[in-house]
């Protein structure tokens, strides 16, 4: 219920702006086209508030309606006042919908509907002709008006003043001083039309008057100045309804709908203040713990360290406020992926039953948006060639039709997404025997179950021949791997031969701001994102050892191989007496960098690569860290490939 | 050898700096044409790799002032640009650009590139040497 109702003020306001810019277009020239389309919109909010039961909006859109099907045929000149007096209505309406959005029911527009009706009757005729005989005035009182009495009366209906009838009843003695000073109060605030007088229940020896009184102010302010006189609103100021209009007016143009579309594009450069702003942070905390220490604990400097606390804490519940806006749940992907699913089972011939869970996991829009591909890439390929044919499967004992189940769920400061298949699995051997064919991998290379599998990523498996060949997978999954890379997740897969194969995808959940730890080697700085990163420790250069021409480091009983960050760059190593190793995961397995500094953990925006310079190798991107200062983030899943492919660990 | 890399983008810069180390270039950086000649003053600079299209001094510019130095005049400059323009091309390789390159480019087409005009260079050196 309440999101049907902010739906309705949604498209209520985008009705309403609509029939503002017909109407504004028509200020400026008559065109039938905006005066039809501005009678639609009309019409649409008829029934739009119809199928709400707002009544009164109906009513009111109803009465909208008429007018403008008057001057839709001539009956009514659209004059500038006209204009003015739609304009007036849709103001009302607008507050109608702000105060429906506010939770109040009151769209009793009784008024305003009478309003409409009195404008039409006035408008009808040559240039504005005011007909009196609907006005509910007596013909008692009518028919003893004077021309210009007439005329008076006409004028102040034009001029949407109200009007009353003024009774009153004096004695003769202070007939003429009575009379003088009430119709002496009422022309302050009105213009007399014709003081008639009556004869109507007045006691003898007095004498009664009828006053007939046009007015912008309403019958309260009139009865106060008329004080004893009786007074009879005859028809109520128009001004009574556009008065608190104009009180209302910033309320009225406020918008009521809470939800609007941002371009993600400014939210970027929104975080990118932020990241300045967390060093201007660092900057104040730096400055506080230096006094401290030269001043000690003095009520000044902790009052440094408390401004400095608050404003991590504010600046962390911003930063989540802005990282929430650009989450969008998993939804959006999955309703994405099953639609190619049913087009490429239709075109495939194969029964499959495809099932998703964790829809509401929210992730970046941004990421959302660029793993679409690779999804497809990898649900097409659990299709193809995951799935084995129906008669394959009825042999083998499994049920008919493959399933594909594509899971997405929330770990720590990651999204999962895991997409398996209940088909034939991967041949592994297979895979391996074509990766030596295509010189990918040296014959004399061995592998365990876990590693060869990766080989399916390399680029030169995915060649067409290759899938003829191999009855596993090839088609794109590198592109797709390097897609995920780039987006610093990393992928996994696990199979198991006629069990089927599962991908395991693991995403940051936003990418706008990422943590990472600054390293440094060979003079160079780069960035490791910490989602890559189990720990740090010192090392000396005597515990390096070296097993089988490969460079190994001990780290609590575990071999970790060691990649030289320098040596992947070519760059020029240099001779520290320590130095420190960054323990890295790349899939199921532990490396670990070797690195000259090491300077902290530090928040960096990721700032895309694109435009530049392609194909250098090691590097997934570049990220902002300070005002102008860029820094190049590393791709540590491509480094350990290099290095344990290629056994570039080792000292050649 | 020592190459000046002339670019307004940062990340340029580091990724370009990044690769020619690894190729065992020294490499020294430039934010625009006026930044760059200042860096030129210094010496020792052996070719320069400049962007096109930078705030104060332009590339075309920068090559047009380098050419104009005689201390100068005889190094080798390849531009590195998003702008496709053909006109803009002739422009440089006018104003004496000895190659021109169109964003993205490969790290490697890079290196391809500078080997090449330092093997022109030398050729024609070459030639110059025999004709006297």
């Amino acid at each position: 219920m309440k999101t049907s109702k902010k739906e309705f003020v949604a498209e209520a306001e985008d009705i309403i702006e609509a029939a503002s810019i017909s109407l504004l277009s028509l200020q400026g020239s008559f065109t039938p086209d905006a005066l039809n389309s501005l009678f639609r919109a009309f019409h649409t909010m008829k029934g739009v508030s119809g199928l709400f039961g707002l009544n009164g909006i109906t009513n009111l859109c109803h009465s909208l309606e008429s007018l403008l099907d008057d001057i839709r045929f001539g009956r009514i000149e659209l004059t500038d006042e006209a204009i003015n007096f739609i304009f007036r209505n849709i103001d009302l309406l607008r507050r109608l919908i702000s105060q429906t959005a506010g939770g109040m029911e009151t769209d009793d527009t009784a008024v305003a509907v009478k309003e409409i009706e009195s404008f039409r009757q006035m408008s009808k005729g040559s240039s504005g002709e005011v007909s009196l005989e609907d006005l509910g005035i007596s013909h008692s009182i009518l028919n003893v008006l004077s021309e210009y009495e007439e005329h008076r009366l006409k004028v102040n209906i034009r001029d949407r003043n109200g009007i009353y009838l003024v009774k009153s009843v004096f004695e003769l003695a202070s007939l003429e001083s009575g009379l003088e000073s009430l119709s002496a109060s009422l022309k302050k605030i009105g213009d007399v039309i014709a003081i008639l007088p009556s004869s109507e229940g007045v006691p003898d020896g007095s004498i009664g008057f009828t006053i007939l009184f046009g007015s912008p102010s309403d019958t309260d302010a009139v009865k106060k100045t008329a004080s004893a006189a009786g007074v009879e609103a005859i028809m109520p100021p128009k001004a009574h309804l556009s008065q608190p209009a104009e009180k209302l007016k910033d309320i009225s143009l406020k918008s009521a709908a809470t939800t609007v579309r941002v371009d993600i594009e400014k939210l970027d450069s929104i975080l990118n203040t932020l990241a300045e702003l967390t060093l201007t942070k660092d900057a104040v905390q730096r400055i506080s713990r230096e006094l401290a220490g030269t001043f000690g604990y003095t009520p000044l400097t902790m009052d440094a360290h408390r401004i400095g606390q608050t404003f991590q804490r504010k600046l962390g519940e911003l930063k989540e406020c802005i990282l929430e806006l650009r989450m969008v749940p998993f939804s959006q992907i999955f309703s994405r992926l099953s639609q190619v699913v049913r087009r490429y089972t239709r075109e495939t011939g194969k029964d499959i039953e495809i099932e998703m869970f964790g829809g509401d996991t929210e992730i970046d829009k941004y990421i959302a948006e660029e793993i679409i591909d690779p999804l497809v890439h990898i649900v097409r390929n659990s299709i193809d060639h995951g799935i084995e044919a129906k008669e394959e499967r009825i042999s083998s004992g499994k049920k008919e039709n493959g399933t594909v189940t594509i899971k997405a769920f929330t770990q720590g400061n990651n999204v999962v997404v895991t997409i398996h298949d209940d088909g034939a699995g991967i041949n592994l051997e297979e895979v391996l025997k074509k990766a030596q064919k295509t010189n990918l991998v040296h014959e004399y290379e061995t592998f365990k179950h876990k590693e060869s599998i990766n080989l399916i990523f390399l680029p030169g498996l995915s060649t067409k021949e290759s899938v003829n060949e191999i009855s596993g997978r090839g088609v794109g999954l590198d592109i797709a791997r390097q897609k995920i890379v780039s987006l610093g997740g990393f992928i996994d897969v696990k199979t198991e031969v006629r069990k089927g194969t599962t991908f395991t995808i693991t995403l940051p959940i936003t990418l706008a701001i990422v943590k990472a730890l600054i390293v440094g080697a060979a003079k160079e700085r780069f960035a490791v994102p910490l989602t890559a990163i189990s720990e740090t420790f010192v090392i000396e250069p005597f515990k390096i050892q070296t097993i089988d021409a490969i460079e190994a480091v001990s780290l609590k009983g575990e071999m970790l191989p060691l990649i030289r960050l320098a040596r992947v760059f070519h760059l020029k190593e240099e001779q520290n007496t320590e130095y420190f190793g960054v323990v890295v995961r790349a899939g199921e397995r532990r490396f670990c960098f070797l690195v000259d500094e090491v300077k902290g953990r530090t928040e960096v925006v990721i700032k895309p690569l694109g435009g530049h310079l392609k194909n250098v190798f090691g590097i997934s991107g570049a990220a902002e860290i300070g005002r102008h200062e860029v820094i190049l983030v590393l791709d540590v899943e491509s480094i350990v490939e290099e290095a344990f492919l290629s056994k570039m660990t080792g000292g050649r | 050898m020592k190459i000046l890399v002339v670019d307004d983008c940062q990340t340029t810069r580091k990724l370009l700096g990044l690769y020619l180390k690894g190729k065992g270039f020294e490499v020294s950086f430039a934010e625009n044409g006026l930044d760059a000649i200042e860096k030129l003053g210094a010496g020792s600079v052996n070719l320069v790799i400049t962007d096109l299209n930078m705030p104060y001094m332009d590339g075309i510019e920068l090559i047009k002032n380098i050419r104009a130095n005689s201390d100068l005049s005889q190094i080798p400059i390849l531009m590195v640009t998003t702008e496709a323009d053909p006109e803009e091309q002739q422009r440089a390789y006018s104003a004496g650009a000895n190659g021109y390159l169109i964003k993205p480019v490969t790290a490697e087409k890079v290196i391809s590139n500078i080997k090449q005009i330092i093997k022109d260079i030398f050729v024609n050196q070459k030639g110059g040497a025999s004709d006297a």
